[in-house]
This record gives C-alpha cells, structure tokens and sequence, in this order.
C-alpha cells in the first residue's frame, strides 16, 4: 500500500468517525436535535429537498459563480495588461488595488442593489466585484515577469503583437493566474452568495438566508453542504489545471 | 513560403552582399550619459559565406547583430538584406539564434522548433512534419516530447538551431549560441554547426569571443575594438572546407588563431 493510498484511507477515515460521533451524539441526544439534527436526518432532507427542486437553485446560483467568474477572469486580464503599459500608470493602480483588496466587499453590497437593482445583473456584478482586483494583480505581477529574450526572440521570427501577447506573455503568466484565479473563485463564491442572501427569491444564498430565519437547521445544514461541494469541485477543477503546468515549469 | 523553396543562392545576385550594415552608429543613454556604442561600423557578408564577429567585451558585437537582424533600429546608418533597405525582423529571409536558447518553456521542443511556421499560420500537421525534420538534422528526433528543462544545455541549443533552421533563412545570425556551454560542449557543438551548414550554405553572421571557435566555423573574422566599438580588422580564414575538429591543431590554423588573439590584445 502506497503512502498516499494510506493518507486519503485515514483521512476518510476520519470524517467516517466524525460522522458516525455525530449521529450517536445527536441519537442519544447530547446535542439538541433541532441545532444540530443528525447525519441520517440530513441525508433525508437532503432527498427531499432535491425532490422539491434544490437543482433548480443549484443552477441559478452556479451559473451566476460561473458568469461571474468569466468575467473577473477576461477583465482583469484585459484592464491589468492595460495598467502594465505605463509604470506610472502601474504604480498608481497599484495603490488603488491594495485598498480593493483590503477592504469588505460586503460594505459596498447595498450600493450595488441601489445602482443595479436585484435581479441576476447584481449578483454577478457584486461576484465581479468580489474577484476582480485580484485577477487584476496577479495579471501586473504575472507581466512583469515575463522574459524579455522570449518577447525579442517571437519578434524576430515576426510575431505580430496579438501573437506576442498570446503566444508569450500570456502562457509565462498562466501559473501566476491560475493561482489568482483559485483565490478569485473563492471570493466569487462567497460575493454571489451573501448578494443573493441579501435580496434574492431563488437560488443557494436565497435558501441559506430563508431555512435560517425559519430555524430550518436540517434544510440549512443540505444547502451548506451543497455550496461545500460546488466549491471543492470548482477549486478541484483549478488545481487540476494548474498541475497541468508543473511539468514546464523550473524546480517542481 | 514560395519564396523559401527555392534554393537560397538563386535569390539575388552573388555581387549582392546577403547582408550588410552601412555606416551604422549606435548611441544609447544612461545615468551617467550617452554611449557611443558602434561608431560608423561597415559590414557586408557575401552570400553563402560564414562570417564571425568577434571583439572584447563592450565592443558593441551583440548589438551590431541586434541592428542587423531588425530587432534594434541604430542610431544612424542603414540595413542592407538581400541589397534592400528593409526595417525590423524579416522571418523569411532572416533568423536569429539568441544567446541562452531562448526555448518557450511551456512547449516541447516539437512545438518549439515548429514556432516560426505557426506565427505564420501552417497547418498543424505540416508544421509537425517540418518540425520533426528539422529536430532529425540536430538528431534530437527522439526528443520531439521534452520540454526545454528535461534537456541539457546543448540539447537546448540545437532545438534552438532547429527552430531556426525551419525557416529556412537566407541569412542566420547566431549572438554567441554556444557560449553558455562548457569547452567540450561547445566544441562538438561547432562541430555538428558546420556539418549541417556544409549541406545548406546560407550566410551566416556568428558573433562569438572564442576565437577558436570563430577561426573554425569561419570564412572570414571581423575584429571588433571597443570604446567606441568600430572594425579593427577582417581576417580571411583560408582553410579548406569540410573541416573537421582534427584542423585546430594544424600549423596553419593555430597560425590563424594567434593573428586573432594579437588583434585583440592590442587594444588592451
């Protein structure tokens, strides 16, 4: 048995035993059922709910994560490579990007419904709005660090400047951005869910913030577990990319 | 691609220097003010001819290939390709082998060496194709599927000859390709250069500070001074052609050699 085999058995393992704990404890009610209902319980709302229809929420707010994120990818490729034309122009963005990131995206939340209403337009701009900056960070980075021999030696075979951006630039700084764009993905997930919490009548985010206020916790604990599960498979979906590049890359 | 087929002494006549640099002058700024970097510098490689430049350190020698392959405009002077005054990078007529390779890491040699044709739109199967002919005359043929960090740094070199042979350029222009490799390396190296250079004979400007390398792989050396950077002198090579590595240590040769290393000495 290989070390690896061993590790994910015991890591199995262990939510196995987790699980299995917090049956017997909520069973023979060392937890209040109806804070913390079991896993069996779980399990059958959970089948109830996709009975009644959670597909079609899974659908809404996927498609907006998946929207959102195309976005905040092509922009902020797009307006980071415009930014890296001037240094100055860098420099300045780049005080305006560390204030981006370091601020509460949530805060600006109730500005956007004022501007753009609450329809599917909010949530995607607020999940743009949540994973933008980064994207357009790691596009400045990721440009200062390409080659200039590999940018003179595609010149010198004629490479017009759409094929030097495409065929260079962006291929050197694609492990810089996948990196970027895992942590986008994360804030993109977390912008469109608290958007449709806030105002919604469908969708992921609409059902955590409504089966909360109708202390529903075994309705709550399927959706979570839903939103865990799309969010594993979309960053799993990431790496997955991103070790397509370690066999190029130098020191790996 | 037309013109690339035929054969690259037919274009031209043969009084038609392959390239020539006319009255070039380099300056660039610093800090601490204007260089003169190449002062009324006049070179012209006839065609089908090997020619090698060499010179000290700060001589101006890599940026006198850079204003001869397009890549650096000069200050004042002009760029005769083929006898036409033609600005920046020619691909068809013209390819450059940089100093250090200069591989796309994220392709295998295959898509490396098979770059230039995708810049200019072949399809996928032929490039494939050229490309693999082109890595079987730098007997990399079996490496096709590496990428540029699983090859040693020769390899690397000749998937970079390959890449810039697959142009098929009437002239190559080569910055110092071998001198990131150490003594034996770099000999074999040559060696393999003027094998396959035997079956082309296009013109080729090959900027080195090995002045044996240039005395073997060479027609005729350009001695390059320094401060401004200007020809010192050109020294025909008159050793007969093939030659093998064995004619570095004839009389004759180490003769040559000497010459090169007196030229050079002098401006010390």
């Amino acid at each position: 048995m290989t070390t690896k085999v061993r590790e994910r058995l015991v890591t199995a393992g262990f939510f196995v035993g987790l699980l299995l704990v917090w049956e017997v404890l909520s069973d023979v009610g060392v937890l209040n059922p109806s804070l913390a209902p079991g896993p069996r319980q779980v399990l059958g709302t959970g089948v109830m709910l996709f009975e009644e229809g959670l597909l079609y929420d899974m659908r809404v707010t996927l498609t907006y994560i998946l929207a959102s994120f195309a976005i905040a990818v092509v922009g902020g490729v797009l307006i980071g490579a415009l930014l890296s034309v001037s240094a100055t122009v860098t420099q300045v963005a780049e005080g305006f990007l560390t204030f981006l990131l370091s601020i509460p995206k949530s805060l600006f939340l109730p500005l956007f419904i004022l501007i753009v209403g609450i329809g599917a337009a909010q949530k995607i701009a607020f999940g743009v709005f949540s994973s933008f900056a980064v994207i357009v960070a790691a596009t400045i980075v990721g440009l200062a660090q390409v080659d200039h021999d590999l940018v003179r030696m595609a010149r010198s075979q004629g490479a017009t400047p759409l094929q030097i951006f495409f065929k260079t630039h962006l291929p050197s700084m694609t492990p810089t951005l996948l990196e970027a764009a895992r942590i986008a993905m994360i804030l993109n997930i977390t912008g469109v869910l608290i958007a449709e919490m806030y105002a919604s009548r469908e969708g992921l985010g609409y059902l955590v913030s409504n089966y909360g206020q109708n202390f529903q916790v075994d309705r709550l604990l399927v959706v979570i577990f839903v939103v865990t599960t799309i969010g594993i498979v979309l960053n799993e979906i990431l790496r997955g990319l991103e070790l397509r590049q370690e066999r190029w890359r130098e020191g790996t | 691609m037309q013109a690339n087929a035929e054969p690259i002494t037919a274009r031209g006549t043969a009084e038609v220097p392959a390239i020539e640099a006319r009255g070039i002058t380099h300056r660039y700024h610093t800090a601490q003010g204007e260089v003169l970097a190449l002062e009324d510098v006049n070179v012209a490689a006839p065609q089908g001819k090997f020619i090698s430049i060499v010179g000290p350190s700060g001589c101006g020698k890599s940026s006198l290939l850079m204003i001869l392959a397009g890549l650096l405009p000069p200050s004042e002077g002009e760029r005769l390709l083929l006898g036409s005054a033609r600005s920046g990078p020619q691909p068809r007529d013209l390819a450059v082998a940089f100093q250090d390779a200069c591989l796309l890491p994220w392709r295998t040699s295959l898509d490396n060496v098979s770059f230039p044709l995708e810049l200019r739109g072949v399809p996928k199967a032929e490039r494939n194709t050229q490309g693999r002919e082109a890595l079987a005359k730098v007997g990399l043929e079996s490496f096709a599927d590496r990428y540029p960090r699983e090859l040693s740094g020769g390899m690397r070199q000749r998937v970079a000859v390959a890449r810039a042979l697959i142009q098929k350029p009437a002239v190559l222009l080569m910055d110092e390709p071998f001198g990131a490799l150490d003594e034996q390396t770099r000999m074999d190296m040559g060696e393999q250069l003027l094998t396959l250079w035997d079956q082309i004979r296009n013109t080729v400007v090959f900027v080195t500070h090995n002045l044996t390398e240039a005395t073997y792989l060479s027609d005729e050396v350009i001695v390059m001074a320094a401060h401004p950077g200007r020809i010192l002198e050109r020294v025909t090579i008159d050793l007969p052609r093939p030659r093998s590595i064995e004619i570095t240590e004839t009389e004759q040769f180490i003769h040559l050699r000497n010459r090169l290393w007196r030229l050079i000495r002098s401006q010390e």
